[in-house]
């Protein structure tokens, strides 16, 4: 194990993550005050405080990478900051692009609470253990997050659309219609998070079996994690595929787009608590885990 | 001399029925006359005049005296009535009331229906025709600047409105969140009752591509004229059915038109494209059915009219804060005019001595010839200038403080009594507002709403 010291301290990371995780928080009131109230003024606030946390995230991240000499996604606490730092630089992105500042109200309490659990792991600046030292695990880890924070975007656009639909098909025309975009709108924003999401997610893997390769001699291993990333890799093809070919859209595209973000979710976090699996070290509460060896692992 | 006061004398839809307003109202034409001659009347030195549907109201700074009663014979003149048949039904509103109306008025809160995005246009059209025929002054062009600026904030801070206040415009809201742009969808307007044909010029202005069905091909061919479409009888509609993104049923007939079949026929070939059905029939035309089929969005008249009247609560709502705004904006004019007031007093006071000063140092060195080297020259004028600034000194700095305190008949009478005892020229006096930057408001007020897809699409009582 290559010991590396902060030159900056543990403390001064976490100082920098919790002002970020604060920033997180305020934008979040402050969507939930633009619901209340549904007052045009408190949105584009509620971004702003989105922002400010994602700069402060940055800053902290990059403190942090500076000490680990490394991506900071190397384990599990890690990998859940880098999540909620993108599903948050992905919101503004959306809202601003599709002029949907609405969507801050759904992703910044998740954003919140992603960043929250990962501090709530221990968060000293770490070791980074020699067996992740290879090149691919970076490529492979930042691929695996970035499809994760793009697929819980286009989960969040799937619950706006739901929610959007049934108000228009119950009729009710309170004014939180009028703040959520109109139906087109949002299954753009869905679908361009699960293209994105589904190209990233396929390198990943792609680039996991390369690493995989190199630690435990195999491209693929039918590891749990590998499985049920299989399956959610195909749930996600044939939504595309369906959405491509025949123009499937719709209530049913909404749900199905839900239930294979979950998937997702279980396949990020759930995952290892349940399941043994190569893929360990990350939320199973052991941390900088040598991998196991080759031969620990073969089905015999 | 008694200062310029705004005053406002008119008659609106709470005063006056309209069979008395349309008397009143001026067009465009006759707009161009009546602004000169009003500004020739005795006692109006600047005037404006507001006309739409709604109201009649003429705007004019002058003397307060004379004013009121001057707009009140001319409009009978004008307009050739029997004198006095207005006096029952005209307001007069004075400097204060004028102001705080006008903000209203701009902002949509004297509105029948309470922010209807047209009065602002009207307003600044109004405005236009002062500034082209020359009969806006400081005053009027200040007031109408902080409308404008108030009209602004009342849109971007409040939702006053964002939302549908009849049912036609209710329609094309609902396409809206369902369809998110309403450019290029094919709209097929089944029948030609009145509020289908008025839901279809809407869905045609906001760029909509309309079909119009009947019975008879000749009815069909004279709507689609009159709305801008194309005619198709109401066999096509089967056929129809697969291609539109909204139908819109409009007729007297008493079954259902749309049939439930009509619309499951096509579904396959719809391909996921959601179906807009608004029926504005009764009895009912469209199949209710059709609401549970997926994709499809029905709603009828009672449901229109839930949308309508939940928007025209949530108006009501926003015009309490707006309100707010408007007094806001009422004292920070008020505050800024009395600053403004003072500004040109002390520059015609300060003008006016340093005159007597350069004149009787001039005096003084004229008898003293050339005795003197430069330097003492220097110092005779210097001191001339000394004398008239610390004597001022006290005045000007009175002046200010009250004008800039809230104290405002301090201010006024304070004012008064300078003007008084240092005879001052009322000629001095003229203050100057910049017409550009008033017109650059309310450019910017009006831009405010116009991102969205609801203001071209409701125009609402006060157009016309």
């Amino acid at each position: 194990m290559a010991e590396r010291t902060s030159p900056y301290g543990d403390g001064m990371v976490m100082a920098i993550l919790v002002m970020a995780l604060s920033a997180y928080a305020a934008s979040t009131a402050l969507f939930l005050a633009h619901l209340a109230s549904r007052s045009a003024v408190l949105a584009p606030w509620g971004l702003r405080a989105l922002i400010g946390g994602i700069v402060l995230h940055v800053a902290g991240k990059a403190l942090k990478a500076s000490a680990m000499g490394t991506l900071p996604f190397t384990d599990g606490q890690e990998a859940l900051g880098g999540l909620a730092l993108l599903v948050a630089v992905f919101c503004v992105w959306a809202a601003h692009r599709y002029k949907a500042p609405v969507l801050g109200a759904f992703a910044s309490p998740l954003v919140v609470v992603t960043l929250a659990a990962s501090l709530a792991f221990s968060n000293e600046v770490g070791t980074v253990p020699d067996a992740l030292r290879s090149a691919w695990f970076p490529v492979h880890i930042t691929l695996a997050i970035a499809a994760d924070a793009c697929f819980a975007i286009a989960g969040i656009a799937a619950v706006a659309f739901l929610v959007q639909e049934g108000r228009l098909r119950r009729k009710v025309f309170g004014g939180a219609l009028r703040l959520l975009p109109p139906l087109p709108v949002i299954e753009e924003i869905g679908h361009r998070f699960v293209m994105t999401g589904f190209l990233l997610l396929t390198l990943a893997i792609v680039a996991g079996s390369f690493f995989a390769k190199q630690m435990w001699g195999a491209y693929w291993s039918w590891d749990p994690k590998q499985c049920w990333t299989l399956v959610t890799w195909l749930l996600f093809a044939g939504i595309l595929h369906a959405r491509i070919t025949v123009g499937w859209r719709g209530r049913r595209a909404a749900k199905l787009t839900i239930v294979a973000v979950c998937l997702v979710l279980i396949a990020m976090v759930g995952l290892n608590a349940v399941l043994r699996t190569r893929h360990g070290g990350a939320f199973d509460g052991q941390k900088n885990v040598p991998p196991l060896t080759r031969s620990a692992w073969e089905p015999t | 001399m008694s200062p310029r006061r705004l005053c406002c004398v008119g008659v609106n839809h709470k005063s006056a029925p309209v069979a008395l307003r349309e008397r009143v109202a001026f067009g465009a034409e006759q707009l161009a006359r009546a602004l000169p001659a009003l500004k020739a009347q005795d006692g109006v030195d600047e005037a404006v005049i507001i006309s739409t549907c709604n109201r009649v109201e003429v705007y004019v700074a002058g003397d307060e005296d004379l004013a009121p009663a001057a707009v009140r014979d001319f409009l009978h003149r004008f307009h050739g009535l029997e004198d006095g048949v207005l006096d029952d039904h005209l307001t007069h509103r004075g400097e204060d009331d004028a102001l705080r109306h006008l903000f209203r008025v701009a902002s949509a809160l004297d509105a029948v229906v309470v922010g209807e995005p047209q009065i602002l246009g009207q307003v600044k059209d109004a405005f236009f025709q002062g500034v082209s025929h020359k009969t806006v002054g400081p005053v009027v062009t200040r007031a109408f600047h902080r409308a404008f600026t108030t009209a602004k904030r009342v849109r971007t801070e409040t939702a006053i409105a964002s939302s549908a206040a009849n049912v036609a415009s209710a329609g094309v809201d609902l396409a809206a969140s369902i369809f998110g742009r309403l450019n290029g969808l094919c709209c097929v307007l089944v029948g030609a009752g009145d509020m289908g044909e008025l839901a279809a010029r809407h869905f045609g202005k906001a760029g909509g591509r309309l079909i119009v069905v009947n019975r008879s091909i000749d009815r069909a061919r004279k709507l689609a004229d009159e709305v801008g479409g194309t005619a198709q009888t109401l066999d096509a509609l089967p056929r129809l059915t697969a291609e539109a993104d909204v139908i819109l049923v409009s007729t007297g007939a008493p079954n259902f038109v749309l049939t439930g079949e009509m619309v499951r026929a096509v579904s396959k070939q719809r391909r996921y494209r959601p179906l807009l059905v608004v029926d504005i029939s009764v009895p009912r035309n469209a199949d209710p059915d059709i609401a549970e089929m997926p994709d499809c969005y029905l709603y009828d008249v009672d449901d229109l009219a839930n949308v309508v009247d939940e928007n025209l609560q949530k108006r009501q709502e926003e015009a309490k804060s707006a309100q707010r705004i408007v007094d806001e904006e009422y004292v920070r004019a008020k505050k800024a005019a009395a600053e403004k007031r003072a500004v040109p007093v002390i520059k015609a006071l300060r003008d006016k001595a340093s005159a007597v000063a350069a004149a009787e140092a001039q005096k003084t060195l004229g008898i003293l010839g050339e005795s003197l080297n430069d330097k003492q020259r220097k110092s005779v004028e210097a001191m001339a200038n000394a004398i008239v600034s610390k004597v001022l000194h006290g005045p000007l700095t009175s002046l200010r403080g009250a004008a800039a305190a809230d104290a405002d008949q301090q201010a006024t009478d304070l004012l008064a009594a300078a003007i008084e005892l240092f005879g001052i020229d009322s000629a001095a006096l003229a203050a100057d507002d910049d017409v550009s930057e008033a017109l650059k408001a309310a450019r910017e007020a009006q831009d405010v709403g116009s991102d969205g897809t609801s203001d071209t699409t409701h125009d609402d009582q006060e157009a016309a």
